[in-house]
């Protein structure tokens, strides 16, 4: 029981486990493990060298350095590698972990088998029969690593927080600020007279106004049961499950990490299902918005084939009844040839009324009723409403073929004429894209750059014009500081949301350095109409400011 | 001072000489005043019961306990749960290289730790390696090979170097106290 190691060479630990591990034999001593019941023993002896060990010893001291062998024949001696004392035994007391360091670390420290009390190997990689790979060591330094103090323990040892015992006086957490109402707290009130802040607070803007009257019992009720189907649907989302209380997957082992995090691990989660499902969603909300583009385009060919049309469902296509409208009401646009309206239909007759070579026209490969007065007014809001993706080479088929249509190959069905009085519907689903329409003044000056831009003439790449996204977004009107030479619009924003990368600068495409020959018209590109002023290269969109 | 959630533990085999079941839980306490409960894992070896989480790669914290310092022993229950089987294997090799992988990062570790010097000096040192290359000569911090902090290691301890070198040795060491007295190192 006393023997010790010697310290000649390295004393080795043989293993002898029926799997076929080497043998080591290092010189020195060779002894034999025979017994079975050992093997797991040495087997788990074996798996700590390497490893970070503390050596608790008799007197209390302790050690911490790596394992390098032991003794397993006889009594279990220990040899330590850059073993330092952690812990001074003689002083009874809890010393801090990071005490005066007296000595440099031993290089090589041998600990007779008799002195051991326990050594104590944290996070010791035990393997097993379905781990192939084994511990590779790597070199990899973290930046914490690096630059963490060396008494710095690096985790903490975590402690579930337990409430004080005064804690019963307090009132529930969750219903601290339920029902101020009831409670007779108004905060408001408080901080006027407080700080003499007046508040311009109206919870109306910022959620559903509630119907209170007759019907609110019944309202209640009916949405609190809607809530209750809510909740108690199944999910897959980890999250939402637990706040509903369903116990989601069979595996109890998520730990806290997994469960309340934000960030799914990569090793599969359970909501992989759900971007296909936010993509149809958002495909469906699409479509709610801006109308299939299939019963648009259905809806326009038959307009021009001279069929009936179709009843389109309510939310799309309202721009077929304005044509419906128009035909209807007897005004056919190109009674106006002057008018250069924006209108799908008319849009080249528009362009030829206009026909003013030097202006730069502003056209979208489908435009969008105009807004100009002479139709009926709910008809100006419906740009939004209908994208129908066609192209614009569509569009001189149709004004060719509504020329020559004549009026009553629509037969008016009494849902039409509900149409022209129908409201602005606008579809509250729509996503938040407000349009800019205007309407080309006939009787604007014509726009010439003048060499006297605002902006130094720099040569601009063709390929640096901004276009805006083309086939997708067709509709849109990309509308600049209009000033008033555009009477009668409705003011529509338009956030632009590509915002020029900080290397490039952000050439419009109306830029006072865009030359008047150089009309885009026979490319099917949206270039934009506008007048001199006030234009600011810096800021290219200013918002409902800018007016 | 006893690890949370205890840990294995491996019975050297003593005067006691009892074996201990695999699989059994036990509380321990020791000689010197440690307590730990633990499952014995293979003949000996104890194994923490508290809910450990179960680390990647199948680690477990385990101890090696010389029984002939057990001072008391109380068995608590058995478990089933095996915990190495006849399969498991040992990558020597892989080992060694560990070895040597730590061996030689505690040597460098022990460059930067002074010998005999105080806590506050090693972190001031520690804060400066961040930054500048020092090292330890004696109870002399070295930085850049020609400036020297000397004990109490305070702004007017900084002799040599450069005047530029001086500055800034004295500047970043300014700094790194104010932050460490911030932070109540």
């Amino acid at each position: 029981m006393n023997s010790q190691p010697s310290s000649s060479g390295y004393p080795h630990t043989r293993v002898d486990k029926e799997t076929g591990m080497k043998v080591t034999e290092n010189g020195g001593k060779a002894g034999s493990v025979d017994t079975p019941s050992r093997d797991p023993f040495v087997y788990l002896t074996t798996c700590k060298i390497g490893h970070h060990v503390e050596v608790q010893l008799k007197n209390g001291s302790v050690y911490s350095g790596i394992f390098h062998a032991a003794d397993v024949e006889n009594n279990f001696g220990i040899i330590l590698k850059m073993a330092s004392l952690i812990r001074e035994g003689s002083v009874r007391g809890m010393k801090p972990r990071a005490p005066l360091v007296s000595k440099p670390p031993s290089k090589v420290f041998i600990i007779p088998a008799d002195e051991v009390v326990q050594v104590i190997a944290k996070d010791l990689p035990v393997y097993s029969n379905n781990v192939s790979e084994c511990e590779k060591p790597s070199e990899l330094l973290t930046d914490s690593s690096i630059s963490q103090s060396y008494h710095v323990d690096s985790e903490r040892e975590l402690q579930r927080w337990v409430p004080d015992e005064d804690v019963p006086d307090c009132p529930d957490l969750e219903n601290v600020f339920d029902d101020p109402w009831k409670r007779g707290w108004n905060q408001f009130e408080v901080n006027e007279t407080l700080f003499g802040v007046t508040s311009t607070f109206d919870e109306e803007l910022y959620t559903t106004k509630l119907e209170r009257g007759p019907r609110t019992r019944e309202l209640e009720e009916q949405a609190l049961r809607i809530a209750g189907e809510i909740e108690g649907e199944n999910t897959r989302d980890l999250h939402v499950a637990e706040e509903r209380g369903l116990q989601l997957s069979g595996k109890f082992d998520i730990d806290e990490e997994t469960k309340y995090s934000s960030v799914c691990p990569a090793n599969g989660f359970d909501d992989s299902g759900y971007d296909e499902e936010e993509e149809i969603l958002l495909d469906c909300r699409n479509n709610l918005t801006f109308g299939d583009s299939t019963t648009g385009s259905n809806g326009i060919k038959s307009a021009s084939a001279g069929k009936d049309i179709p009843i389109p469902s309510p939310g799309s296509n309202i721009r077929n009844e304005s044509q419906l409208a128009e035909q209807r009401n007897g005004k056919i646009l190109e009674s106006k040839p002057s008018e250069e309206s924006v209108s799908g239909l008319d849009d080249t007759k528009a362009d030829a009324a206009a026909s003013d070579p030097a202006s730069v026209q502003w056209r979208a490969s489908d435009k969008q009723s105009s807004t100009d007065g002479k139709l009926a007014g709910p008809l100006t809001d419906r740009g939004k409403s209908e994208w129908p993706g066609t192209s614009i080479s569509r569009n001189p088929e149709n004004s060719a073929a509504s020329s020559t249509s004549s009026l009553p190959m629509l037969s008016p069905s009494s849902s039409i004429g509900s149409y022209s009085s129908e409201k602005s519907t606008l579809n509250p689903n729509a996503k938040g894209l407000l349009i800019q329409e205007f309407k080309l003044n006939p009787n604007a000056k014509s726009f010439k750059p003048s060499p006297t831009a605002t902006r130094p003439q720099s040569p601009v790449p063709e390929g640096s014009f901004y276009y805006p996204p083309l086939p997708q977004m067709t509709g849109i009107h990309i509308g600049y500081g209009m000033g008033a030479a555009f009477p009668g619009q409705q003011p529509m924003v338009y956030h632009n949301t590509m915002q020029p990368g900080p290397n490039q600068t952000f050439y419009p495409p109306n830029g006072p350095q865009y030359h008047p020959q150089q009309i885009i018209a026979g490319q099917q590109r949206p270039v934009l109409f506008m007048p001199p002023s006030p234009y600011q290269p810096e800021m290219p969109y200013k918002g409902r400011d800018s007016y | 001072m006893d690890p949370a959630g205890a840990s294995v533990a491996n019975v050297i085999g003593g005067s006691e000489g009892d074996k201990f079941a695999v699989g059994n839980i036990y509380s321990v306490k020791l000689i010197t005043g440690d307590e730990f409960r633990g499952i014995v894992m293979a003949d000996w070896l104890f194994f923490p019961q508290e809910g450990s989480k179960p680390r990647p790669g199948h680690t477990k914290n385990t101890r090696m306990v010389n029984a002939s310092f057990i001072t008391g022993l109380s068995y608590l229950g058995k478990t089933e749960e095996p915990f190495l089987t006849d399969s498991c294997w040992v990558n020597l090799d892989g080992l060694r290289a560990k070895e040597a992988v730590a061996v030689r990062q505690a040597e460098a570790d022990a460059e930067r730790m002074g010998v005999g010097v105080t806590a506050e000096a090693q972190s001031i040192f520690d804060a400066l390696s961040k930054t500048l290359p020092v090292q330890w000569e004696n109870s002399d911090i070295l930085v850049m090979k020609e400036v020297r902090v000397r004990s109490p290691y305070l702004s007017d301890c900084v002799f040599g170097g450069t005047d530029a070198a001086n500055n800034r040795v004295k500047k970043v060491l300014e700094l790194e106290r104010r932050r460490l007295h911030l932070f109540g190192t």
